[in-house]
């Protein structure tokens, strides 16, 4: 059986990567978007942490507590988003080797919810995937190719980390 | 051990979806792209299945053959491409099942090798960053009609009823 873990390291640098990389541009990269005014960068970068916190809360059999950011208004904002992947990246991997099992856990809205370990780890996956393409998709409309999604899949990973 | 079979499963499901999705839609969107014109939908749509193709060759120890659409200047072509999705993910949700190990494979430039979990995870991650772009490029023109988030993991649990 193919394990999700490759999957789950590939994440955690690739979120790493991205979001230094949009770190070093200039700070009102921030506020594109592709064609939502609400969904800019910043907003996607925050949303995307968030969605991964809450994720792991599942795993971890946690009550739900919303990520709170000290600077969410300012630039500073991505050195506190990057520390948080960093922990809930890491963490991740702890559920690898787990039972397939059910949890139970609250929904924002209230509602309960009951997945197995393996769809809360399959979302963490392609959500992530899929808003850091939706970043460089609304850095690319507004012409700055700076960073390349080439550079960063799975064979990049294993590349620079072989 | 968490494996990546609901990824796999989750990826053809996403695919099959996507494509009828923007089959439904007017053939001009084909040519619609967010700012390089060589990256046209149509063209992104082609590339995942191409992609997919050769991956899927690699775990199944197949030979080096390239993709080939019988039809790729006839609107058509996304049946073929449905066609051919859906007999690469079928079988790539089977070799979720391998024991991972060394694969070795010819590309263009010639041996190459890899291992097992390596050429399944680039494939899931390489459709879903592919998607994403395919729905930008509609956005940027202000085709709003798939909303990706109908398309994520918890979705394909609850449309395919897969006991979550």
């Amino acid at each position: 059986m193919i394990s999700i873990e490759l999957l789950l390291k590939h994440m955690g640098w690739a979120n790493q990567e991205i979001y230094k990389a949009v770190q070093k541009l200039d700070s009102k990269v921030l506020d594109y978007y592709i064609v939502d005014p609400e969904w800019t960068v910043k907003r996607i970068l925050i949303h995307t942490v968030s969605a991964a916190h809450s994720y792991e809360q599942r795993l971890a059999g946690n009550e739900l507590v919303k990520l709170e950011l000290d600077n969410p208004d300012s630039p500073e904002v991505i050195n506190e988003l990057l520390n948080n992947l960093q922990r809930i990246d890491t963490d991740s991997l702890k559920y690898v080797d787990m039972e397939d099992k059910d949890i139970h856990y609250i929904l924002s809205d209230g509602g309960e919810r009951t997945s197995k370990v393996s769809t809360v780890l399959s979302q963490m996956v392609f959500h992530s995937a899929e808003h850091r393409a939706q970043i460089v998709a609304a850095l690319d409309k507004h012409g700055v190719r700076d960073i390349n999604l080439d550079d960063f899949s799975v064979w990049g990973y294993t590349i620079k980390n072989s | 051990m968490i494996s990546v079979e609901v990824l796999c499963k989750h990826m053809a499901w996403a695919n099959q979806e996507i494509y009828k999705a923007v089959q439904k839609l007017d053939s001009k969107v084909l040519d619609y792209y967010l700012i390089d014109p060589e990256w046209t939908v149509k063209n992104i749509m082609i590339h995942i299945v191409g992609a997919s193709h050769l991956y899927g060759q690699r775990l199944n120890g197949d030979p080096f053959s390239k993709f080939k659409l019988k039809n790729p200047d006839s609107p058509d072509f996304i049946d073929e491409l449905l066609e051919h999705l859906q007999r690469i993910d079928a079988q790539l949700v089977k070799n979720s099942n391998l024991d991972d190990g060394e694969i070795t494979f010819m590309t263009s430039k010639g041996e190459r090798s890899a291992t097992a979990s390596s050429i399944l995870s680039q494939m899931v991650f390489h459709s879903a960053e592919h998607r994403a772009q395919i729905v930008a490029a509609l956005d940027n023109h202000g085709v709003r009609d798939i909303n990706l988030d109908d398309y994520d993991v918890w979705s394909y649990i609850d449309n395919t009823k897969q006991g979550d």
